[in-house]
């Protein structure tokens, strides 16, 4: 069934209504809901610990919520209200994510990471190749094709991480705070990569603690504070509200 | 005749769950599962079988307890030091070989040496016969002997682990690794304790049950797969599921001996391990953990 | 990236051509059917070992229920022949399908675990069905087994429509071996080259990462132990017509699970080559210790060997004794080519 939920002019990829979970008393995500729209770079940040990684688990199907939930949009319209299916499914449904610490196919050249994956979306070898040389085209790995994954610095196995999730055509990718330990000059090229993700037209939710990079980055921004829902809005907005300065700083600079 | 069932079922339970303790202990530590543990029965028996040689005629073999505990704790230290330690952190498969390969190893040395005859320890009539009568059902003295003592290390673990430092040491130690060495803890030796006594009491196992037990190079083979089931029944990681799971299994091996047929009791022990493992794999106490 | 794969495993290639070739000539040249039955071994423990390296090497997901499945193949085609006269190239599927089923039920449940459950879930399932081989002696002959005898070429039933030769150096058996276990690593060939090779790959390297890219990685197992369990059930089908005997102890017990297993280990888990390697060094190590060694205390000294030879290998050669020829090579190959990618991206 098509079904288009609308506001203003664009689609919905994602509604997370009311997500709600708790870790052996540790009460992680809390009551939280946001929406992520089609096509959008989306921040969603908060400080250490706020339930983002929990939130971006959930979504993904790597945990099951206690309570509240997810739908999602699919590229062809049908919606999907998420909870038992597991993070291959949802892999295959579009939702795309890296996780925070690079994950390498370690065995297998650059070029081999990308194809394992290409095979499953293409139909024939031929076709996975070709997408695959694609992706390697667009990240620029030319060079690099044939080296282990393993044999890569931080920052090259990182970009891998992101471009080898587009073999799985995802209509949404979730970055879980992708610039750690990265020098100036990386962050800004991993930002570019980002945008021209984007611009292929997958909806982008970008996680992060760095203001100053989702500052950049994101049209809009949603915050989290302890598991809950603090406030959101275009970046520049919401960095001077003094709920969110206090979140981030402390009391002390809350103006 | 149910009743007698069900004590032949405890009795042996006890034992059943003393090996599973043990192989609980390594596992809740490190994270791996001996598969050797059953061969170290085997050698506590072998143990046994070769010092009460040197024994008093007739005498019982419980003297013998404190060279095989030694003997074997000493084993379990060298066993750890040069082969566990180098495969622990590297994978699944490194110490399911590893441990494969030296159960493989024990059992053929034993029968090596001695030989694939059915051995055992010529104890007095009176202490092998003789059985104690309650409620109408025997109560053998054998096998109540081993029962208490297996309760007796069961409750020594349990002490072991909350009261003493090393203990405290090795459960926080299975939690978080990381977390314990930032608080002093060395985990070394937190390590090789619990490698050692697992081993240990795979040994003493052997001991306390040699006076009934038939004495053969694979005599151990059936109770590490009975330590494997009684600690996957009652979760992985968990002493009182141990505790619980051997007592489980031995009632299962008891009714199943006793109504069905007795060469399908070791059937049944493994089926109820292939079953738990398709609806409880987890086991009955154990908590799911977290995955990512 | 084929050219590519082509060149490296070049030598490997060549070196197998060889060996096939050799092998060809082989039973000729001694005219020994002591050594064409040894010969016979190694080759049919290289196919297994090849079979037992899809799960346990590509996987790794080690199995210890490689000798149910060849039991079970086993058995089925001699009970199927000894009471319907049934050809084996008929019976190997009802075999297969069992064996199948048989993974089906110990993968489905275990693949979802870590992969300790799953070999503590096989060695649990062999002992089961070792002790029902037994127990139900009426259909299985019990401990001592089923049986038929030499048949020979008077017998309607002789010819290869049976498996069934006469010749007493065991050629045609010979070839038959030859021929499956070339087939055997054609197989693993095209699964390394194919999707189920590289999800194997990718579940080992990174299963959290191979999950969140869609790969279903308790299917891609499940395959893997399917395709094994069926390749074991069919050596098994073509094994018993060479031996026409069965029984627990030499067909279905932990040693000869024990024995599929270390070929593979021993030679190169994952690898294409390796259980060749293995079988090459295992069988003839086992036979050289059972004759010159026989007197050392009650026997058995070989299989003391074995299990010390997997304690050294997972100490100190985890790789199996085909990363020597890596290591060698790559010696070499610093030695002759420097630099065409020296230091370009930096360390990791």
């Amino acid at each position: 069934m098509v079904h288009n939920e609308v506001s203003g002019e664009k689609k919905k990829v994602f509604e997370v209504v009311e997500l709600d979970k708790s870790f052996a008393g540790v009460h992680a995500v809390n009551k939280f809901s946001f929406d992520v729209y089609e096509g959008e770079i989306l921040g969603l940040i908060g400080p250490n610990g706020c339930g983002k990684s929990t939130s971006v688990n959930l979504m993904t199907g790597v945990y099951k919520q206690d309570s509240g939930s997810i739908i999602y949009y699919a590229a062809d319209g049908t919606k999907h209200t998420l909870e038992r299916q597991s993070p291959p499914m949802r892999a295959r449904m579009g939702i795309g994510r890296t996780f925070q610490t690079p994950k390498p196919f370690s065995d297998m050249t650059v070029f081999d990471n990308i194809f394992a994956v290409a095979m499953l979306y293409n139909k024939s070898l031929k076709e996975a190749r070709n997408v695959t040389e694609e992706i390697i085209e667009f990240a620029g790995f030319r060079q690099i094709a044939g080296e282990k994954s393993t044999k890569l610095p931080i920052e090259k196995r990182k970009w891998m991480d992101m471009t080898r999730v587009l073999a799985t055509k995802p209509r949404i990718l979730m970055l879980d705070e992708c610039l750690a330990g990265l020098t100036p000059s990386e962050i800004e090229e991993s930002l570019e990569i980002v945008r021209k993700i984007n611009r292929r037209g997958i909806t982008i939710l970008f996680i992060e603690h760095v203001m100053s990079a989702v500052a950049n980055l994101c049209e809009r921004v949603v915050v989290m504070l302890e598991g809950k829902f603090l406030t959101e809005g275009i970046p520049a907005n919401v960095m001077k509200e003094p709920e969110v300065i206090k979140a981030y700083l402390g009391e002390d600079y809350a103006v | 005749m149910l009743f007698q069932v069900i004590v032949n079922g405890l009795l042996m339970g006890g034992v059943f769950a003393l090996i599973a303790v043990g192989l609980t202990m390594i596992h809740g530590v490190m994270k791996i599962v001996n598969f050797a543990q059953g061969d170290f029965l085997a050698m506590g028996l072998f143990m046994t079988y070769g010092l009460y040689a040197f024994m008093p005629e007739h005498s019982m073999p419980y003297w013998l307890i404190l060279p095989v505990a030694a003997g074997m704790y000493l084993f379990g230290m060298i066993v750890f030091r040069f082969a566990i330690k180098r495969v622990l952190n590297t994978g699944d498969s490194n110490y399911i070989l590893l441990t494969i390969g030296l159960s493989f190893m024990i059992q053929n040395l034993l029968q090596l040496i001695y030989g694939a005859d059915f051995r055992s320890i010529p104890v007095s009539d009176t202490f092998r016969m003789g059985s104690w009568e309650f409620l109408g059902a025997m109560f053998p003295i054998s096998r109540i002997v081993a029962f208490a003592a297996a309760a007796i290390f069961v409750v020594f673990v349990n002490w072991f682990l909350t009261k003493t430092d090393i203990g405290r040491a090795m459960r926080a130690t299975a939690e978080n690794r990381a977390v314990a060495e930032s608080l002093g803890i060395r985990g070394g030796r937190v390590y090789v304790t619990a490698f050692a006594i697992g081993t240990m009491f795979a040994g003493i196992s052997g001991l306390l049950i040699s006076p009934v037990q038939m004495i053969f190079p694979t005599a151990g083979v059936p109770f590490g797969l009975v330590a494997m089931s009684a600690m996957v029944l009652g979760g992985l990681g968990n002493i009182k599921g141990a505790l619980l799971g051997g007592l489980i299994i031995g009632l299962v091996e008891s009714f199943t001996s006793t109504y069905v047929n007795i060469a399908l009791a070791p059937v049944a022990v493994n089926l109820v391990l292939v079953l738990v493992l398709i609806f409880k794999p987890y086991g009955l106490l154990g908590k799911r953990r977290r995955t990512a | 990236m084929a050219v590519e794969t082509f060149r490296k495993n070049m030598l490997a290639i060549v070196l197998f051509i060889v060996f096939l070739a050799a092998a060809a000539v082989f039973p000729f040249v001694f005219g020994n059917r002591y050594l064409n039955r040894v010969a016979i071994d190694i080759l049919f423990f290289a196919a297994m070992g090849n079979a037992w390296n899809i799960i346990g090497g590509y996987g790794r997901q080690t199995s210890w229920a490689s000798a149910t499945f060849f039991a079970i193949g086993a058995y089925t085609s001699i009970m199927l022949f000894l009471h319907f006269e049934t050809s084996p190239f008929i019976s190997m599927w009802p075999g297969m399908v069992l064996a199948v089923l048989m993974a089906v039920v110990i993968g489905l449940p275990c693949f979802r675990l870590r992969g300790v459950y799953f070999a503590i879930a096989t060695i649990a399932m062999a002992t089961i069905s070792r002790q029902l081989l037994v127990y139900f002696s009426d259909f299985t002959g019990g401990n001592l087994g089923l049986s038929f005898p030499i048949i020979g070429p008077a017998n309607p039933l002789y010819g290869p429509a049976n498996l069934l030769f006469s010749d007493f150096l065991l050629r045609p058996y010979y070839f038959i071996a030859l021929g499956w276990m070339a087939v055997t690593v054609v197989i693993v060939w095209v699964i390394e080259h194919r999707m189920l090779g590289y999800h194997l790959r990718a579940i080992c390297d990174d299963q959290d990462a191979a999950e969140s890219l869609g790969i279903k990685s308790s299917v891609v197992k499940l395959k893997a132990f399917i395709i094994s369990a069926m390749m074991l059930s069919f050596t098994g089908t073509l094994y018993v017509f060479m031996l026409r005997i069965v029984d627990p102890e030499t067909f279905a017990s932990h040693e000869m699970s024990v024995r599929i297993a270390i070929v593979a280990i021993l030679g190169g888990m994952g690898t294409k080559f390796g259980p060749l390697v293995g079988a090459l060094v295992t069988i003839p190590l086992l036979e050289i210790s059972n004759n010159y060694l026989a007197d050392l205390g009650h026997g058995g000294a070989g299989w003391v060997l074995y299990g010390l030879l997997i304690v050294v290998i997972v100490l100190f050669r985890p790789n199996g004794i085909v990363s020597l020829f890596d290591s060698a090579k790559s010696l070499l190959a610093r030695n002759a080519g420097k630099g065409k990618s020296g230091g370009e991206a930096g360390g990791a």
